[in-house]
């Protein structure tokens, strides 16, 4: 028979046989003795109160020994003829250790204190009940500990589902969230190395952007062998995305699509990450040895599941993002459309001025809403009429006044947009002037918001290098003077440097061509 | 002495909490006693003089937050390493466990290997021993 060793519960027993010995023992008649499975003694109690001869102990460590080894009960006597018997401590086949209960010669008996019953019952009866005890105690102690086992796994594997949901950044690209999610869970789950196999557009399940193999350990002969890894995962991504569910090949010899690597590998299972009808692709890893257990599986499945959602959720606040830009450049599109001239001048600005934040060090934050304004910032000028926007002389007084609410009706015109309110001043104050000469409400210096006043520098530096419908563009040098010496004035000192200092990396992107006046009036 | 002679302190009414916590680091070589209630926790902190107190914080009677407070006050001379696990903590406890590196917060559900390497790091720093 085959005997597990388990762990003696000293904790719960020590106390239980010590009251039991109590009750039992009161003349002194027996000593109780428990070893645990490497002989040690770890409780004794009882009538010779531990005073017993070496040859007793002795022969007590002999029989404990044979007990131990034999899983069975044997017996011996001590020098003063008093009968030891021993028993081991076992329940369904887990050995906890031994007990021993010896007969106290005469001479060495030492009566417990107090009252208590007479010892008139057999060794064998108390020798059984005790082991049964002992055993029993020791037993549930083993399966409270492997059940405890159990439960400390299942507590990391819910602890790294919150992380999963908690820690992926929001926007990340779907093959890093994988790439995250995968690294996460390699300490519960036993792979050698793992292939994201990511869906392409529309035709295949295979072939989208981002494919990646990544090892567990990087073995020089193992980096070799990726296109196998990749070619094989191709195989198994099919017919997971085929069959919409987890695909385990324990044998991977006997399979067509994974035989070539079964040389390296015992085991590969593949996991589709979808979420309703979208197909995002297919994780499959790999084992060099053993197989994939069902446990192993079913994590690894629930975790990319929730790995699907979360991709989900990434893609669309990307399409958000992407939605709200473009609804922009259309609108800038509409104003711009009719003036060849003004052609492209929003997108110009808009570089012009993030070249202009990055140069004076904005936040992140800044650098996005600037990005906005500067695009939207002339959205006003589709309420004037087009014949004072192309008029080619001098503009009236009453014409100008007009040109000059342009600034406060695109940010009245965009008020209802909720996510471009922090856009609504740039695009209201980006006529504004330094010296509070400008319009439409003369704010002076730090009043304007800076990021108008960012605007505003570039947007003349603009002007100034592009065709009009009024004047031919100035040279670039000239340009530069010009916007040196309104610096202070008219424009935000700290840009006007910025854009002098850098010249270069703005003329890259000055408008290249002359616009002629007869593809003026073609349009 | 066997293991690495480190005492640690699991205080949870939540049996199997404290359970998990023991196997985990009793395999890897600590002691664990446990506690059922603060007070409990605070006498076996008195008594016991563990290396490392992990305490939960909603436990019928005083509050894991409470005991911290009062075994700092009542063991100032003492230097041991206290984990606070919980589900959920007021942003003014959080700053105040926070506010000094012999106190943790690790969040339930709790990721059993985070407590085990979270004492490995602060044994191995006290230790001067370089950490894995």
């Amino acid at each position: 028979m085959s005997v597990v060793k388990g762990r003696l519960s000293a904790d719960l027993t020590a106390p239980g046989v010590a009251e039991l010995v109590r009750h039992l023992n009161r003349d002194g008649a027996l000593c109780i003795e428990l070893v645990d499975n490497d002989g040690n003694v770890v409780t004794c109690a009882g009538g010779c109160a531990g005073s017993c001869s070496k040859q007793c102990a002795t022969m007590r460590s002999r029989l404990a020994s044979e007990v131990l080894n034999t899983h069975g009960p044997c017996c011996g006597s001590c020098e003063g003829g008093g009968r030891i018997e021993a028993l081991p401590v076992m329940h369904s086949a887990a050995q906890f250790g031994a007990v021993l209960v010896c007969e106290v010669p005469a001479g060495l008996r030492v009566p417990a204190p107090g009252n208590g019953i007479q010892t008139t019952t057999g060794i064998d009866p108390l020798l059984n009940s005790l082991s049964l005890l002992v055993a029993q105690s020791s037993f549930y102690e083993l399966e409270v500990r492997s059940l405890t086992s159990d439960l400390s796994l299942r507590y990391e594997e819910l602890a790294l589902m919150y992380e999963i949901g908690e820690r992926i950044p929001i926007r990340a690209e779907t093959a890093s969230v994988i790439d995250y999610v995968v690294e996460s869970f390699k300490d519960l789950v036993n792979y050698d190395a793992a292939c994201w196999v990511p869906a392409g557009s529309k035709e295949g399940l295979n072939g989208g952007e981002g494919e990646w193999v990544r090892w567990i350990d990087s073995r020089g002969e193992a980096r070799s062998l990726d296109r196998d890894v990749r070619r094989v995962s191709r195989a198994i991504a099919e017919r997971v995305a085929s069959g919409g569910s987890v695909l385990t090949v324990n044998t991977m010899a006997a399979d067509a699509d994974t035989q070539q690597l079964s040389e390296t590998f015992s085991a590969a299972s593949g996991y589709p990450v979808a979420v309703e009808e979208e197909y995002y692709g297919t994780l499959v890893l790999f084992k060099f040895q053993g197989d994939f257990k069902s446990g192993e599986a079913m994590l690894v499945s629930a975790v990319m599941r929730r790995s699907g959602t979360v991709i989900r959720n990434a893609n669309l606040y990307k399409e958000l993002d992407e939605f709200f830009l473009n609804t922009i450049k259309a609108l800038v599109r509409i104003i711009e459309g009719k003036d060849a001239y003004t052609r492209g001048h929003s997108e110009r600005v808009s570089t012009f001025s993030m070249l202009l934040g990055n140069m004076l060090n904005l936040p992140l934050s800044e650098k996005e809403a600037l990005s906005r304004s500067s695009l939207l910032h002339d959205i006003g000028k589709i309420k004037v009429p087009e014949e004072i926007l192309k008029k080619p002389g001098a503009l009236t007084a009453e014409e100008f006044a007009v040109i000059k609410e342009h600034p406060g009706f695109g940010a009245d015109m965009l008020s209802p947009i909720g996510q471009l309110s922090h856009c609504l001043p740039d695009i209201r104050h980006h006529h504004e002037r330094i010296d509070g000469k400008g319009y439409p409400d003369g704010l002076k210096g730090d009043e304007i918001p800076q990021r108008a006043r960012i605007i505003a520098v570039a947007d003349t530096f603009d002007a100034l290098t592009s065709d009009r419908c009024y004047r031919p563009k100035f040279g670039v040098e000239k340009a530069l003077q010009i916007i040196e010496e309104a610096a202070g004035t008219q424009l935000y000192p700290e840009a006007a440097a910025a854009l002098v200092s850098n010249k270069d990396a703005f003329l890259e992107h000055v408008e290249a061509k002359s616009v002629t006046a007869e593809e003026s009036d073609r349009n | 002495m066997y293991g690495n002679g480190y005492l640690v302190l699991s205080i949870d009414d939540d049996l199997c909490v404290s359970r998990v916590v023991q196997l985990k680091l009793e395999n890897a070589g600590y002691r664990v006693a446990r506690a059922v209630t603060a007070e409990e926790g605070l006498a076996k902190i008195r008594d016991l003089k563990p290396d490392v107190v992990i305490t939960d914080v909603k436990m019928p009677g005083m509050s894991g937050i409470d005991l911290c407070r009062r075994c700092e006050e009542l063991f100032s001379d003492r230097e041991y390493l206290t984990i606070v696990l919980t589900a959920q903590l007021d942003e003014e406890s959080r700053i105040w466990v926070e506010s000094s590196n012999r106190r943790r917060f690790i969040s339930k559900p709790f990721s059993p290997r985070k407590v085990l390497e979270t004492i490995e790091s602060y044994r191995l720093d006290r230790e001067g021993a370089p950490v894995t």
